[in-house]
């Protein structure tokens, strides 16, 4: 039965207090979720400028002094930081330089890092890394939406509030439609080495 | 530099099974063929000894394997969106890690 949406007819009572109630217990779901939108967008906008920064770096021979090891056991050389606890990688190869994006997130022994994604080419990179972050968020957004049915029906059980979980899933998938694609003539917009 | 999101905890564990989806990679969960529910929470009815006996979790949630692992919340849907952590769904989509997939992560680490 899907014909008892909110701009169809108004809450009940029951529908208003269930709402304002979920809404408030995963407000900080949302707000993170907002973050972590915004996050991925200001890499994406700043994708070219960041790509660049990295190029040199690595050109450079330039890191961070710090040498991420990864579970394979290759040595990377620390040269972007993209958030607190993931950064972009590039080490020598035979062919040349090898990027990579990694993430320290104190699973493995030693404090290996866990390589996200690699390639040669350091634009080709951010995109694949952008793409997978956005997954991640839907995968996210797939679980929680699922929490917020589940509390709903332990609280209230026998009533059908599928209009309240659609309701506040719609705020999070609302958010993950402004989706901003860049253009390649966004690229002269930002300035290199902005850290995000 | 921005701080990547650490998103909030939420407990709460599944009772029912559902049908795997296509992605991420999700483990195939078959239904239980015995009853696994034990005060909201799957137990491991294998290690059963009696009434009294404490029950052992077969699966988590996303938040408490994080909590469990001592990482980031967001770095378990990383482990799980590339495959590195398999996970069953349940409850309309809820994500549940099957203990047996923390242990084989940790010890291919």
């Amino acid at each position: 039965m899907r014909n008892n949406h909110f701009n169809d007819r108004r809450p009940t009572a029951l529908e208003e207090q269930a709402y304002s109630e979920t809404k408030e217990q995963f407000a900080e779901h949302v707000r993170q979720f907002g973050l972590g939108q915004d996050a991925i967008e200001n890499l994406e906008r700043n994708m070219f400028g960041v790509a660049r920064s990295v190029t040199e770096a690595a050109s450079r021979r330039t890191g961070h002094g710090d040498t991420p090891l990864a579970g394979d056991g290759l040595k990377w050389n620390r040269c972007f930081d993209l958030f607190d606890n993931i950064c972009v990688c590039h080490r020598p190869t035979g062919a040349g330089l090898e990027f990579s994006v990694v993430e320290r997130c104190g699973l493995k022994p030693l404090e290996r890092c866990e390589v996200l994604v690699r390639g040669c080419d350091p634009l080709e990179l951010l995109r694949t890394f952008i793409a997978s972050q956005r997954e991640v968020l839907r995968l996210w957004i797939g679980d929680v939406a699922a929490q917020i049915t589940e509390k709903l029906a332990e609280k209230y059980p026998g009533h059908d509030l599928t209009r309240v979980s659609d309701a506040i899933v719609s705020r999070l998938t609302e958010i993950q439609s402004h989706y901003h694609t860049v253009k390649p003539d966004e690229d002269t917009k930002h300035t290199r080495g902005i850290r995000i | 530099m921005k701080e990547f999101p650490n998103p909030p905890a939420t407990n709460g564990a599944a009772s029912t099974w559902n049908s795997p989806q296509s992605s991420p990679p999700v483990l195939p969960c078959p239904p239980p063929t015995e009853p696994l529910v034990d005060g909201g929470r799957i137990a491991d009815t294998h290690n059963v000894a009696g009434p009294a006996a404490t029950t052992e979790r077969l699966a988590y949630s996303v938040q408490e394997a994080a909590d469990m692992l001592g990482v980031n919340y967001f770095s378990v849907y990383r482990l799980i969106q590339r495959g590195k952590l398999r996970v069953c769904r349940a409850l309309r989509g809820k994500l549940l890690v099957p203990r047996t997939e923390l242990l084989k992560l940790l010890k291919t680490e």
